[in-house]
């Protein structure tokens, strides 16, 4: 697994330029934070502004000690939209000063006025803040594994006019919608949870013992239960964990796909990620002879419809199957052809 | 005792006693030589005699050049298969013949037995067979009788025409076992590699030829088979004897030294051995040379079969009576006459 450690605080202060009064808020599909502020003047202001924060995890050397959220430790950019309308892209190193590299800011009656980073826990917190209209809003926030832009991984790429919204590359590794009615002026903080993106599970097989035909294969056996290990990752090649409490493209199916019946196992669907880093596991019973297909899957698209409109394909996002394995299972019968002298 | 006749050139046995034990009778084939030698007698007159004794052993092959006799006797006829003390398999065995076995017991279940194909040359016999069972450790023991086995227990002229018994019976096993051996595996499922078992041979008989008498300090040769039930002399591979080492003594003590006293290790080829008797009491004296051996094997079988004379060698296999004379002396006189004029 990379080892990245990254910490990324992304506060998004939005800003309302006008003074219109806000709409109702879009459908927050995981983990919406409906924050309806009610204006405390009778003289409202003509715009709103918003500080919206988006937490990265520290990118920690030891695996032991990481602690993978929702955001990921593999974030590298990220990007905040007002419903489709993408407001803000940055970049973020860790280890940078200023950790947060502008590639795009809309400016404009909706814009981002900036974005900075502190340090909080273990982690990073960035913010912009976000200048816009009072009213309903949908602010989604999407991060991805790779720099956008002009970042430096991203070779050959030529920095992108602060005033160009990038193309982005990369599979999404979590998502978010915050969804808000702001008042005129300044409007409390808010803090965008996003939801991992399953984008590939990791097995650990059984410790086979036997071999078919003395050298052969390692393969089960029929009657035999084994249990095979595992961990959703995002594309970063973080285990993905609570909170919050489900998948961005949940649930993570588990299930023999072969279609031959050669193992029984009760089929997995994985609502909730773990509540703490480490493997999961499941049984099977090897029940046939032949070898057992094992897919673990997932929704090529969130579960959730955003706000942002996003084109959801293999480019940005994982595929329908995120892992197979294999268990090659054989009778419990053994032939010795035997010369006597 | 069966009566044997065992070739055996004695040469350059100078004796100083009045009489000479003769050996055997003189049979039809001058098999190997023996070469019996005594040291030179304390008295003239010196003579050297020679003698051809030969030996013959009777078989139910036709041709002696066909004759393979080894561990794992062309003579034998019949085998059990056993995996740990649970019988698979029981053949009455024609190797001469097509098929070279008729099954008596075959287990039926889980662990089955096919067997296969036997040959022999002139040096060799070997049989192949399958089995089939769980995977896993395994004990097989293959053990081989002299006798058909079944209700027509005795000996028969052949397998012609015998009917096998029901699979399901285990016959009860008659005749002293010519050889067994045991293969420990630890089977894979499918199937496995070929495996090779040796079987170790029971000294059963022993064929011995000369001189049964000898002078005091005088060194007399020997020689020998270890045979098995079948009548066939054990040989190499098979490095012990299932019930060595076999052990040569003689009774009473302080009459005689014998050389070597131990046989551990069969002869890589089938031919004469040897060990020497020598007169070491001046006295002289008659003794019983004795050959010994186990009544059980050295090796715990997993079979757990149950040993006694009815199925295995006795303790001595053989003895031979001989004779040491006392010591002789010259008494040089001189007689003196007169002249008569």
């Amino acid at each position: 697994m990379r080892a990245f450690h990254l910490a990324v605080p992304l506060a998004i202060t939005l800003a309302l330029g006008a003074c219109t009064s806000g709409g109702s808020g879009s459908g927050a599909p995981v983990a919406p934070i409906a924050a309806p502020f009610v204006s405390p003047t009778p003289t409202p202001p003509t715009v709103a502004t918003f500080p919206l924060s988006l937490v990265i995890p520290t990118r920690i050397v030891s695996s032991a000690a990481r602690s993978p959220r929702y955001v990921s430790q593999g974030t590298a950019s990220f990007a905040v939209y007002d419903g489709t309308t993408l407001l803000f892209v940055g970049n973020y190193n860790q280890s940078a000063n200023p950790q947060i590299t502008t590639v795009f800011a809309k400016t404009g009656t909706t814009g981002v006025s900036g974005g900075s980073c502190t340090a909080a826990g273990t982690g990073s917190t960035c913010t912009v803040t976000i200048v816009t209209t009072p009213g309903a809003h949908s602010f989604d926030a999407v991060t991805y594994p790779v720099s956008e832009g002009q970042a430096a991984t991203s070779v050959g790429r030529a920095p992108a006019d602060i005033g160009t919204p990038p193309t982005f590359t990369g599979v999404i590794l979590a998502e978010g919608e915050l969804a808000v009615t702001l008042v005129a002026g300044t409007n409390p903080g808010q803090t965008v949870t996003t939801l991992g993106v399953a984008d590939h599970a990791v097995f650990t097989n059984p410790v086979l013992t036997q071999h078919l035909n003395g050298n052969g294969a390692l393969v089960g056996i029929i009657g035999t239960s084994y249990t095979f290990q595992y961990v959703i990752n995002d594309a970063a090649n973080f285990q993905i964990v609570q909170p919050p409490a489900t998948y961005d493209n949940g649930p993570v199916t588990i299930a023999e796909t072969d279609g031959g019946g050669i193992v029984t196992m009760t089929a997995i669907s994985q609502v909730a990620p773990p509540a703490a880093a480490g493997p999961q596991s499941f049984s099977v019973t090897c029940a046939a002879n032949g070898t057992a297909t094992i897919t673990a899957g997932a929704q090529n698209k969130p579960t959730a419809t955003y706000a942002s409109g996003l084109t959801y394909s293999a480019s940005n996002y994982p595929t329908a199957t995120i892992g197979t394995t294999t268990l090659q299972c054989v009778p419990n019968s053994a032939t010795l052809p035997v010369t006597v002298q | 005792m069966r009566t044997r006749y065992l070739a055996a050139t004695v040469v350059t046995t100078t004796l100083a006693l009045a009489a000479c034990g003769g050996g055997g009778g003189a049979g039809t084939a001058p098999a190997p030589s023996i070469t019996v030698t005594t040291p030179a007698p304390l008295t003239a007159p010196q003579s050297n005699a020679s003698f051809p004794m030969t030996f013959t052993i009777p078989r139910g092959k036709p041709s002696a050049a066909a004759r393979s006799p080894r561990f794992f006797s062309p003579s034998a006829q019949a085998i059990a298969i056993y995996d740990g003390t649970t019988l698979l398999y029981v053949a009455n065995l024609a190797l001469d013949s097509t098929p070279a076995f008729t099954t008596v017991f075959a287990k039926s279940g889980t662990t089955t037995v096919a067997f296969g194909t036997c040959s022999f040359t002139n040096a060799t016999a070997t049989c192949g067979f399958t089995v089939t069972t769980t995977i896993g450790a395994h004990t097989f023991d293959v053990i081989v009788y002299p006798t058909l086995q079944g209700p027509n227990s005795s000996p028969l002229p052949n397998a012609v025409g015998r009917t096998p018994l029901d699979t399901g019976t285990p016959p009860t096993f008659t005749g002293v076992i010519s050889s067994e051996g045991e293969l420990a595996v630890n089977l894979s499922p499918g199937t496995n590699p070929a495996q090779t078992l040796t079987l170790l041979g029971v000294a059963d008989q022993l064929l011995f030829a000369g001189l049964s008498e000898g002078a005091f300090n005088s060194v007399t040769t020997y020689g020998y088979r270890i045979e098995d039930s079948t009548n066939s002399q054990i040989v190499q591979p098979g490095n012990a004897y299932d019930n060595g080492p076999v052990t040569i003594t003689a009774a009473p003590a302080g009459i005689v030294t014998i050389a070597p006293n131990s046989i551990a290790t069969p002869p890589a080829t089938v031919g004469d051995q040897n060990f020497t008797v020598t007169c070491v009491n001046s006295a002289g004296g008659a003794v019983t040379i004795s050959f010994n051996t186990r009544t059980t094997p050295n090796t715990a079988y997993a079979s757990g079969l149950t040993y006694s004379t009815a199925n295995y060698s006795g303790s001595t296999i053989q003895t031979i009576p001989f004779t040491c004379d006392a010591a002789t002396a010259t008494i040089p006189i001189t007689v003196q006459g007169k002249k008569r004029t």
